[in-house]
C-alpha cells in the first residue's frame, strides 16, 4: 500500500464521521431581512498570517486593503519580503504579483479560495435558518456556496464555510473583538491537513 | 478514477510543502541581506568612488574591529502598488564570530537567531530550528553572513558593488548576480557611518518595485551582549 494512502484513508473516515455532516438541516428562512454586508468578512488592515500544513509552520503578515476595484491581499514575510499579491471582486480573483517559484495553480487556487473566503466581497444569495441561527449562502462557483453563519442578530460572524450543497469542505472560524468586528480567523481543511489562521495586528498610535 | 481523485490532496499537500520551505528559505536570505549589505542608491550628496581598493581596505578593517552590537531597528515596508506602509520596530544583537538575534517587538512578536549554523525562529505559537549544513541554500548563506562579519563580504562574487561616499557615509550600492539572490531582489544598498563603519540603514528592493528599508538607532558597538541571547534551544 503506497505510504500516503493510510493517512488518507484516516482523513476521510475521520471526515465522515465528524465533520463533513450534510447542509440539508438547513431550510430557508421566511420573513428575515437578514443579508451579506462588509461586516461579514475581516475588516481591511494588518494580520499576522500562521500556516500550518503537517509538521510545517510559516508566518508572515496579511494586508487586506480596500480599492476602488476590489480588496487586496498582500502576504509578506516578517521582514518584508512579498510573496504574493491578490485582487478579490464581488466574482472574482486576480493574482497581481507571485513570487515565481510559488507560481502553481494548486497553491494560487488554494491561497485564493482561503483568503477570499473570509476578506472578498460577496455577491447576495439565499437566506437559510438552522439551529445556529441565520445562514446566508452565496453561489462560488459550478460546484460550490458559502456558508455565513451570522448568528440571531445577522450581525456577529461566527463562521464560514465552503462546500457544496451537502457536503463541508473548508470551515473558517471568527472571532470578533470587544466591538464585534471580525478580527481572528482560523481556516481549515477538511480533506487534508492544512491550516491558516489570522489574527489582526493592533497597530501603533503614533 | 478513485485513485486519481484521492491522489489530489496529496499533490496538494506535496506542492504547499514545497511552497512553505521555499518560503522559509527565503526569509533566510532576507535576513542575510540585512546583515551583509546596506543603503541607498544615487542618493543626492553622495559621490561615486571609482578607485575603490582603498574604501574597501578601511571598511574591512572597520568591520574587523567590531566584535558586538546592540541596535533597536524601524523597518518600513512601502507596497509599490498601494500607498501603504507596513511599519514594525524591534532589537538586534550581533556577536563575533556568527552570532546574531534580530527580534521583532511591535506591531507583532518574532524572532530569528542564528548561532553558527543553528537557526532557531520563534513566533507567538511555534519555534522552528534549522541547520544550515542541512541545505545548500541556507550553507550559502550562512557563509555570507560570515563573510560580512569578517568583512570580506565586499569581495563576494555574489554582487556586483559599487561604493559611493558622502561627507558621513559610505553607500555601498549592491546588485545580486547570484543565481538565489536575483530571484528576489532587484538591489540591495547599504549605508555604513564612517565614524564607526557600522551600518546604519539597509534598503532592499524587490523585483515587483516593493522596498523594505530597515534603520538602526541607538547603536551601542563592542558593549556587553549575552551568549544566552543567542542560544537556539
Amino acid at each position: 500500500m503506497a505510504r500516503w494512502t493510510i493517512p488518507f484513508l484516516a482523513l476521510i473516515s475521520l471526515c465522515a464521521a465528524t465533520s463533513c455532516s450534510s447542509y440539508r438541516a438547513l431550510k430557508p428562512a421566511t420573513n428575515s431581512t437578514c443579508q451579506l454586508s462588509d461586516t461579514h468578512r475581516l475588516p481591511q488592515g494588518q494580520y499576522v498570517m500562521q500556516i500550518d500544513i503537517f509538521n510545517k509552520h510559516i508566518s508572515g503578515l496579511m494586508l487586506f486593503k480596500e480599492t476602488p476595484t476590489g480588496t487586496r491581499a498582500v502576504f509578506t514575510n516578517e521582514m518584508g519580503f512579498k510573496f504574493f499579491d491578490f485582487e478579490f471582486g464581488k466574482d472574482s480573483a486576480r493574482t497581481v504579483f507571485i513570487l515565481p517559484r510559488m507560481n502553481k495553480k494548486l497553491i494560487v487556487q488554494t491561497f485564493q479560495n482561503d483568503l477570499g473566503m473570509v476578506a472578498a466581497p460577496r455577491k447576495q444569495g439565499g437566506t437559510l435558518q438552522g439551529k445556529e441561527g441565520t445562514v446566508l449562502r452565496s453561489k462560488l462557483n459550478d460546484k460550490d456556496f458559502l456558508y455565513h453563519y451570522t448568528g440571531a442578530d445577522c450581525n456577529t460572524l461566527t463562521r464560514i464555510e465552503r462546500g457544496g450543497k451537502a457536503k463541508r469542505k473548508v470551515i473558517a472560524t471568527i472571532e470578533n473583538d470587544a466591538q464585534g468586528q471580525p478580527n481572528k480567523a482560523i481556516i481549515k481543511h477538511k480533506m487534508f491537513n492544512f491550516k491558516i489562521k489570522l489574527t489582526k495586528v493592533e497597530e501603533e498610535a503614533n | 478514477m478513485q485513485k486519481l481523485a484521492s491522489l489530489v490532496p496529496s499533490m496538494r499537500q506535496a506542492i504547499l510543502i514545497h511552497i512553505i520551505a521555499a518560503m522559509k528559505k527565503t526569509a533566510f536570505i532576507l535576513l542575510l541581506s540585512i546583515l551583509a549589505y546596506t543603503s541607498q542608491a544615487q542618493r543626492p550628496g553622495f559621490t561615486y568612488i571609482k578607485d575603490d581598493a582603498a574604501v574597501r581596505q578601511k571598511l574591512s578593517a572597520g568591520s574587523k574591529a567590531i566584535n558586538a552590537i546592540k541596535a533597536d531597528f524601524t523597518q518600513e515596508k512601502e507596497l509599490s502598488m498601494l500607498s501603504e506602509k507596513i511599519v514594525s520596530k524591534g532589537a538586534f544583537f550581533f556577536k563575533k564570530e556568527n552570532k546574531v538575534r534580530l527580534e521583532y517587538k511591535t506591531p507583532f512578536k518574532y524572532l530569528m537567531v542564528i548561532n553558527g549554523s543553528k537557526v532557531l525562529i520563534k513566533d507567538d505559537t511555534k519555534s522552528t530550528k534549522y541547520d544550515t549544513h542541512s541545505n545548500k541554500i541556507f550553507k550559502q548563506v550562512n557563509d555570507l553572513i560570515i563573510s560580512s562579519v569578517q568583512g570580506t563580504i565586499l569581495n563576494s562574487p555574489d554582487f556586483k558593488v559599487k561604493i559611493y561616499e558622502s561627507s558621513g557615509q559610505y553607500l555601498l550600492e549592491m546588485v545580486p548576480v547570484a543565481k538565489g539572490l536575483k530571484e528576489f531582489f532587484s538591489g540591495i544598498n547599504i549605508l555604513i557611518d564612517k565614524k564607526d563603519y557600522s551600518v546604519s540603514r539597509l534598503e532592499m528592493v524587490e523585483l515587483s518595485g516593493d522596498k523594505t528599508t530597515i534603520s538602526f538607532s541607538n547603536k551601542e558597538l563592542n558593549g556587553k551582549v549575552d551568549d544566552t541571547l543567542f542560544s537556539t534551544n
